[in-house]
């Protein structure tokens, strides 16, 4: 039941819950009403051996057996001109049937219970006008015998049958009832989550941007304090990254500065092994500042995107380590558009074309736009790949595999795929590896498109752009 | 220019590195001067004449980008920022105050040298130094280059990355455009960058460059081919 519960409250707004937790309610307090309604128009002979109708038979019934017949004259006109549906009709006009047959039998017996002195109470069809049919039974009623050939007869269902219960009942309560208070009440529960859906949308914009206005403070209680709490949080945070982007930057510098008078001095001797085993360390230390700085300032930093062509993004990336000796190559579109943040993703790109340099001594990066909604980056490489139960944990900051660990050239401090990881889900993507047939390791980065039409429209502005201005510039 | 070495004055608050830049320079030929911070750099720059400047970013008292700024507005100093940061961002911001380049420490004295290179060149062959193409963009055929940020967009304002290479010939070609350019010519132009072991020819980077900005490499409309010359861009260039 539970389990059920929270499937069906799962992911769904507070408004909706509310909401259909008070319709449901309603719902069901009607179908209650409606059961016990109908439960009681079922059992006439707890009604009617009490009913106004009743009474008002018995009553006059007494008062006719006692009447003087000048009186019972009068009262029988008055009866006729009244509207309380009693009638002092001959015993021809009647016809007997046994108690059994009726349909509502059981009225009859509530009745000589309820009044035992009634002993002429029987159950009647009083006949209809004749028509060529004959003569039909009209309706069934209840006859009193006035013990002179004549009976007052009466119809128990009188006030009952006024009103048809369930045909009129559902469409009443439904207008009446429940139309406005599902509306009132869906309204109600929108008033109540209004401050909470505000609150999301104002923490929503601190995501974002931490110098975001403070949430305002108002609506009920809870979400007051709630609302102070999310201000606080925000004005730690931002604390927070202030003094941790001086701390960087102190530490960038501090670092930086010992690092390049050591790369001065070391340039100043003699050629030679040490000298170029210095300045290697110099720059190996450099890269290893620069990766601990971009891991811990990216996190904080705001986002700023723009449209960028990926394609020359990637290729410049393969191009820059090709020229610097590496055996990295592009394959791909020569033009793909994405929204993002090109600094970041140059970085993410980088480390991932430089493992498989280190690790793999090729990069074969290919570009391919799945869908309309994403473009995916393969980095490929010829080395040893990573044991399957080993993918997870190279992505932690700071673990270094098997294979970077003791060789010299792979200094490093395991931060590279923390940063393309960090980089790509910032932009709401996701890098997974794979295993490479026959040998070597797969990075696949894939990013979402968003700004759905940009993908190709600078194609084909282009193409019309070029199509005009080319036979004119041959010209010239 | 003088047929004096050219003066560079070294603005740098930690005395090794100043001695050690300082060094350098002196034995490649240039005259330097050295100034821990902005005060002294102005008591030099009233009595001598500077035509470069190295520009530390972390400065006491009052900071690199602040006196990168000033000098910027005043003057037309060739600068070269050195920081340790290290970042796209200071970069970019650097370079936008005006600095004519960018070093980050820990920089080698090879990479030093080549830029101070470029940049004495670029703005000896511009001549009045204020209106250098630095920080001026330049824009063809709705396309937009710009050399302070070295960033290239498209027609549409979408980003097109370059390598350093190719974002250099790409300059060089848009700072002569409708000229005959010999690809010595190119090569002399975009050396400024530290020449490396495997620096492509000028053959391929122009491919890579056709393969990110034409509609159709093959038949390029905006570089193209001069029989037994060498290459010419074909488009208006505007700066502004
Ligand atoms: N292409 C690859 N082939 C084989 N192993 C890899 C590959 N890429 C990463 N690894 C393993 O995953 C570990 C983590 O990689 P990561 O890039 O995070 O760190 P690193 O390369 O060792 O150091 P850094 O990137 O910080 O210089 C590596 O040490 C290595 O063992
Ligand atoms: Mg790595």
């Amino acid at each position: 039941m539970s389990f059920s519960l929270k499937g069906l409250t799962a992911n769904r707004s507070i408004l909706m819950q509310v909401g259909a937790l008070i319709i449901l309610c309603q719902i069901l307090a009607q179908v209650g009403t409606l059961l016990f309604m109908s439960w009681r128009y079922e059992r006439p002979d707890l009604i009617s051996a009490t009913s106004v109708v009743t009474v008002q038979a018995v009553g006059f019934y007494d008062v006719l057996r006692k009447a003087s017949p000048a009186q019972r004259k009068d009262l029988e006109a008055a009866l006729l001109h009244s509207d309380l549906g009693l009638e002092v009709v001959p015993f021809d006009r009647l016809i007997n049937i046994p108690k059994s047959f009726l349909p509502k039998h059981t009225m009859l017996d509530g009745l000589e219970k309820a009044r035992p002195h009634l002993s002429a109470v029987t159950s009647l069809v009083r006949l209809g006008p004749t028509t060529e049919a004959g003569t039909v039974a009209d309706r069934v009623q209840i006859a009193l015998a006035l013990g002179d050939g004549s009976a007052l007869i009466f119809d128990p269902d009188r006030n009952n049958n006024q009103v048809n219960l369930p045909r009129f009942f559902i469409p009443m309560t439904v207008t009446a009832l429940f139309v406005p208070l599902a509306v009132l009440s869906l309204w109600g529960a929108r008033m109540l989550t209004a401050p909470l859906r505000r609150l999301a949308e104002g923490a929503d914009r601190f995501a974002i941007d931490l110098d975001a206005t403070p949430l305002a403070q108002q609506g009920p209680a809870e979400i007051q304090k709630l609302a102070h709490a999310f201000n606080t949080m925000k004005s730690r945070i931002r604390q927070l990254v202030d003094s941790r982007s001086r701390m960087l930057a102190a530490v960038s510098h501090d670092l930086r500065t010992p690092l390049t008078r050591l790369r001065l001095r070391a340039e100043t001797l003699p050629d030679g092994d040490d000298k170029e085993r210095m300045l290697k360390d110099v720059v190996t230390m450099d890269a290893m500042i620069g990766q601990t700085l971009s891991y811990l300032r990216d996190q904080a930093s705001p986002k700023s995107r723009e449209p960028v062509d990926l394609a020359t993004l990637v290729s410049s990336i393969c191009d820059d380590f090709a020229d610097t000796g590496h055996n990295a190559t592009y394959e791909g579109p020569r033009n793909v558009v994405l929204e993002c943040e090109p600094d970041l993703l140059t970085r993410a790109v980088s480390n991932l074309v430089d493992n498989a340099l280190k690790f793999g001594d090729v990069a074969l990066v290919r570009l391919e736009t799945r869908s309309a909604s994403e473009v995916v980056i393969h980095i490929e490489d010829e080395g040893p790949g990573i044991p399957d139960d080993q993918k997870f944990m190279a992505f932690e900051p700071f673990s270094r595999g098997d294979a970077a660990r003791g060789a010299p050239e792979t200094e490093g401090f395991g931060l590279g795929l923390a940063i393309a990881r960090q980089i790509v889900e910032r932009h709401g993507g996701h890098v997974t590896l794979h295993d490479r047939q026959p040998r070597g390791l797969r990075v696949q980065v894939v990013l979402p498109v968003v700004g759905a039409n940009v993908g190709t429209s600078r194609i084909r502005r282009s193409d019309v752009g070029h199509q005009n201005a080319k036979p004119k510039e041959r010209a010239t | 220019m003088t047929t004096a070495q050219p003066h560079i004055l070294i603005v740098e608050d930690d005395a090794e590195i100043a001695r050690g830049t300082s060094r350098f320079l002196t034995q490649t030929g240039y005259r330097v001067s050295v100034a821990p911070d902005g005060r002294s750099m102005d008591r030099i720059m009233k009595d001598m004449r500077v035509d470069l400047m190295l520009l530390d970013l972390m400065l006491p008292g009052e900071d690199g980008l602040s006196i990168c700024r000033r000098l910027r507005a005043g003057t037309g100093i060739p600068i070269i920022m050195l920081t340790a940061m290290g970042e796209e961002m200071d970069r970019v911001v650097g370079l936008e105050l005006g600095a004519d380049d960018y070093l980050a420490k820990p920089f080698s004295t090879r990479e030093l040298l080549a830029r101070i290179r470029a940049v004495l060149r670029r703005r000896g062959e511009n001549g009045s130094p204020d209106a250098g193409m630095r920080n001026g963009k330049l824009s063809f055929d709705g396309w937009l280059l710009d050399p302070a940020t070295r960033q290239l967009h498209n027609r549409d304002g979408v980003k097109v990355v370059l390598t350093g290479a190719e974002f250099d010939l790409l300059a060089a070609f848009c700072e002569r455009p409708r000229r005959v350019l010999t690809r010595d010519q190119l090569l002399d132009l975009t050396q400024g960058r530290a020449a490396g072991p495997f620096d492509r020819s000028i053959d391929t980077l122009v491919s890579r460059i056709r393969q990110k900005i034409e509609v159709d490499p093959k038949d390029p409309l905006y570089v193209q081919t001069v029989r037994l010359g060498g290459y010419m861009f074909t488009q208006e260039v505007k700066s502004s």
